[in-house]
């Protein structure tokens, strides 16, 4: 099964989807964590980006 | 095109290995081991040849004889009841024509297990992690994954550890790309007339590469924590309402060296590239056409190179802080619409990297922004551009109304006359 959710945030819109067996057997609690750790982890991303140094070359 | 099953749990996916694959899927069950008699808890379905692997994956030999839960196998062993498993081992290494599978039989039990990939890039035609009872990691050192066909990532007992660049090569369409939270260290898009669908939000801590095919966000955020770039080839950004988060700071957020065959495509629904670094970027378009909402993102300022041509123009940093959107001078960009303004406080700055004017173009309609701080900005196309009555006027402006949208004909008269 696949559950989408979405977060607004500073930065936009993170939209993602949660794919589970049908007899998954989480709570709504823990889908509600997973789809916050999900989000926690894109945050974490794209707050603490590596700084790319190596220049492109142009065309 | 063969199918190949993950067996054995912890090995190396390398290109001669064939230690843990398998033409099906494994077994598990329960079952103890004395010296070279296996006695097994139920009747797995065993079969002269298949490897037996203990909890801990040590092999204890091939069975040579047996039946329903007396087996005799060739090593063997002191082992008390614990989960095993067993499978037909010695499969040919997958090529890309291949499929490959990690399932609940790929380990015994729900013991964890560590697939090694060597020899870079490994390759496979679809690539399924899914039924996983124990955790697996997938990993390896510099080494790279090339996917020709579809890639499903497990939500829960996955680890992704290699870090090379995961390569999608499919040249043909209905390829999903299923990452279930699980992030990835760089990505190529490069199949001709390939085309995938995010299945789930990718992030991408690498640079992403879209070089030949169509790649559908689907409603999902794919996140570049390096660069964008496009890459010489023909090549199609398509969102159906998904957003594009380019995370770099610097000059090469979002480059597009190869504009010549790239196209994008609005879908269903609003899809957006937000550039969310907190230090100064750039979105450098290339004068492409980009049916999309370019926003500001981040607090770092935002500079727009190239004449492109933008669907519309946001500002999601003004519930934060100010924010500056530049142009470079000598540009114009198009935009269907216009929704980049400020609050109260948080002005958006609007203005040229340089001493001289850049220009945005509008083709029609009202353009009704506020709390904007703008200089060096031609507004033309034939629409009202209305910075709002609580912008402010830098200098060096041309066609911008300071001031705020006349009311719509008809609805302040007609609330006046009935009183």
């Amino acid at each position: 099964m696949k559950i989408d959710f979405s977060f607004s945030s500073q930065y936009g819109t993170f939209s993602d989807a949660l794919h589970l067996p049908d007899d998954h057997g989480l709570t709504q609690d823990e889908i509600n964590a997973m789809q916050q750790q999900r989000f926690d982890n894109w945050i974490a991303v794209i707050t603490a980006p590596p700084v790319e140094e190596t220049p492109i070359e142009e065309v | 095109m063969a199918d190949r099953y993950w067996v054995g749990g912890t090995g190396t996916w390398g290109s001669t290995q064939t230690t843990n694959w398998s033409a099906a899927t494994g077994l598990s069950f329960t079952a103890s081991c004395t010296g070279t008699t296996l006695t097994t808890t139920g009747s797995p379905a065993l079969v002269a040849g298949m490897t037996v692997f203990s909890s801990t994956h040590v092999s204890l030999g091939t069975v040579v004889s047996g039946a329903v839960n007396t087996w005799v196998v060739t090593i063997g062993g002191t082992y008390g009841s614990q989960a095993m498993s067993a499978a037909t081992v010695g499969a040919s290494v997958p090529t890309a024509a291949d499929n490959v599978f990690f399932d609940a039989n790929s380990n015994s039990g729900t013991s964890t297990f560590t697939c090694t990939m060597a020899n870079t890039p490994r390759v496979c035609n679809d690539f399924l992690a899914s039924g996983l009872d124990g955790t697996m990691t997938l990993a390896g050192t510099s080494i790279g994954l090339t996917v020709s066909g579809s890639l499903t990532f497990q939500a829960t007992n996955f680890t992704r550890t290699y870090d090379g660049t995961t390569t999608f090569n499919a040249t043909t369409t209905g390829k999903t790309i299923t990452t279930n939270g699980v992030s990835i260290t760089g990505v190529n898009f490069n199949g001709v007339s390939g085309a995938w669908t995010l299945g789930s939000a990718l992030t991408n801590s690498g640079q992403t590469t879209l070089t030949n095919g169509t790649l559908d966000l689907n409603g999902k955020t794919l996140t570049s924590g390096l660069r964008f770039t496009t890459g010489t080839g023909t090549k199609n950004l398509t969102f159906n309402g998904g957003t594009l988060i380019c995370s770099l700071s610097g000059a090469n957020s979002f480059v597009n060296p190869a504009p010549t065959g790239f196209t994008t495509s609005a879908g269903t629904g609003t899809g957006t590239i937000t550039l969310t670094s907190t230090t100064a970027k750039t979105f450098n378009g290339a004068g492409s056409t980009f049916n999309c909402t370019l926003n500001q993102g981040g607090a770092g300022a935002l500079t727009v190179t190239g004449s492109n041509t933008f669907s519309n123009i946001t500002n999601t940093r003004k519930s934060v802080s100010a924010a500056s959107i530049l142009f470079t001078a000598g540009t114009t960009n198009t935009f269907a619409d216009w929704n980049a303004s400020g609050e109260s406080t948080r002005l958006l700055t609007i203005g040229s990297v340089t001493a001289a004017s850049h220009t945005l173009s509008k083709a029609s309609g009202t353009v009704s922004a506020d709390f904007l701080s703008i200089s060096q900005s031609t507004a033309t196309g034939g629409a009202g551009w209305y910075a709002g009555a609580n912008s402010t006027d830098g200098g060096n402006n041309s066609g911008w109304i300071f001031t705020a949208p006349p009311a719509p004909s008809g609805s302040n008269s007609n609330f006046l006359m009935f009183f």
